[in-house]
């Protein structure tokens, strides 16, 4: 048997601490940032796994949504509340009605501002109002058709004030004219500029929204400046994806 | 008495602790070795794996996202409409109906009711002023604004005066909430 020495132990034990060394060095530099980014990409994982779950049930909520009946709504809707304070086609609207009842518009007054023609978001979403004031006179009680037309027509607009007068012309022949002043308010909202995210659940209509919408159906549309053929090519989540 | 006498040399007996010791090391070595051979083999097994499994989901949700994309407009029509519904709903509500005012109490001319003025205010209140040639006439008038109250169209009505000529005209104003 030979004996110990220093030199043997050394060389004894020299594989296992070579070993030892190896598998510290292993640890540190393979396991370790393996075993890190394992984790990481397994927390990605079940990341994308929601972002699947999410995208499926938006794929097929999309997917049974009509696009004909979309647009009709969409289309409606922005006929009762336009992007822009559209003053050239609500005094249209009130002129068409005024012919139609019998009634002269004798005047109006309104204050525009900058008329700007980018569809920029109007702030928190809240609607915005602009009032003008219109004059008018008829020979008889039509004008209350004509009021009621301009109520129940789109754009929406809102009869604030009114003021009405007879005047007779003379005693003898009392032919009445009525005469009447009104301030009127219409409404505008903004689009917003992006539609938000790809994997952001889908806001659906239910049941009453529809019926609302079927309700406007019932008001009407003198003017409809909407350009269908710029209805095309819309792109999710670039600026300002609206067609309108 | 017994005595144990020790056959191998104290020098021997060194040399073979020695050796199992050595031999207990160098067996704790083979097997950690090999548990860290097998250990790194595992967790680059699974990290490809996970990498591929990653690598087949992205591709999945650029599926997905296309697909989306593919009906956008439906989407953003969606939007517009979710965007819209709840301002229309709001003006409709804020609404006050003055031409459904005006043309019930229009009713009024028609029966005789000669208007003066009727002014609508922007805080809703309305107010009427007329003549009538005679007491029906007037009677017919205050029963027209009963019923336009009773339909909801006025909370409230207050008379602030109605009077009467030598000449058989009565002259009506009243203050109305719409």
């Amino acid at each position: 048997m030979k004996k110990l020495s220093l030199t043997v132990i050394l060389k004894d034990f020299l594989i296992p601490f070579i070993i030892l060394i190896a598998i510290s060095f292993l640890l540190v530099l393979f396991l370790i940032p393996k075993f890190n980014e394992i984790l990481s990409i397994r927390k990605d994982i079940q990341k994308k796994d929601i972002e699947i779950e999410k995208l499926s049930q938006k794929l097929a909520d999309l997917q049974t949504l009509s696009e004909a009946e979309l647009y009709d709504m969409s289309t409606l809707l922005l006929s009762a509340l336009p992007t822009k304070n559209d003053y050239y086609g609500i005094l249209s609207s009130i002129r068409k009605s005024a012919l139609d009842n019998n009634v002269i518009l004798t005047d109006f007054n309104l204050t525009p501002g900058i008329v700007d023609d980018s569809d920029k978001p109007s702030g928190n979403g809240a609607v915005l109002s602009s009032s003008f004031d219109l004059s008018f006179s008829a020979p008889d009680v039509s004008f209350k058709d004509f009021l009621t037309s301009i109520e129940n027509s789109l754009p929406l607009i809102s009869i604030k004030t009114i003021k009405i007068e007879t005047k007779t012309s003379t005693e003898s022949a009392s032919f009445t004219n009525f005469t009447g002043e009104a301030s009127i308010d219409s409404y505008f909202l903004g689009l917003p500029t992006f539609l938000g995210s790809t994997d952001k659940p889908l806001q659906k209509i239910d049941n009453n929204d529809k019926k609302f919408i079927d309700e406007l159906k019932n008001y009407s549309v003198p003017v409809v400046k909407t350009d269908v053929t710029s209805l095309e090519n819309v792109i999710v989540g670039k600026e300002n994806p609206f067609p309108f | 008495m017994n005595k144990d006498i020790n056959l191998i040399n104290q020098e021997t007996q060194k040399n073979l602790l020695y050796l199992r010791f050595r031999n207990k090391i160098q067996k704790i070595a083979f097997f950690l070795s090999i548990f860290f051979i097998v250990l790194s083999l595992l967790v680059l097994i699974f990290y490809i794996y996970s990498g591929n499994d990653l690598k087949k989901k992205g591709e999945k949700t650029a599926v997905l996202k296309t697909e989306i994309n593919k009906l956008s407009k439906n989407e953003s029509y969606l939007f517009t409409i979710n965007n819209r519904i709840g301002g229309v709903r709001k003006t409709l509500e804020n609404q006050k109906k003055i031409s459904k005012v005006v043309s019930n109490l229009i009713v009024l001319y028609e029966s005789g009711f000669i208007y003066e003025t009727l002014e609508i205010s922007s805080s809703g209140t309305l107010e009427l002023s007329g003549t009538c040639d005679n007491n029906q006439i007037l009677s017919n008038v205050v029963n027209q604004i009963e019923k336009i109250k009773n339909d909801g169209l006025f909370s409230s009505i207050a008379y602030s005066k109605v009077t009467g000529s030598v000449n058989g005209k009565y002259i009506l104003t009243l203050d109305v909430k719409i």
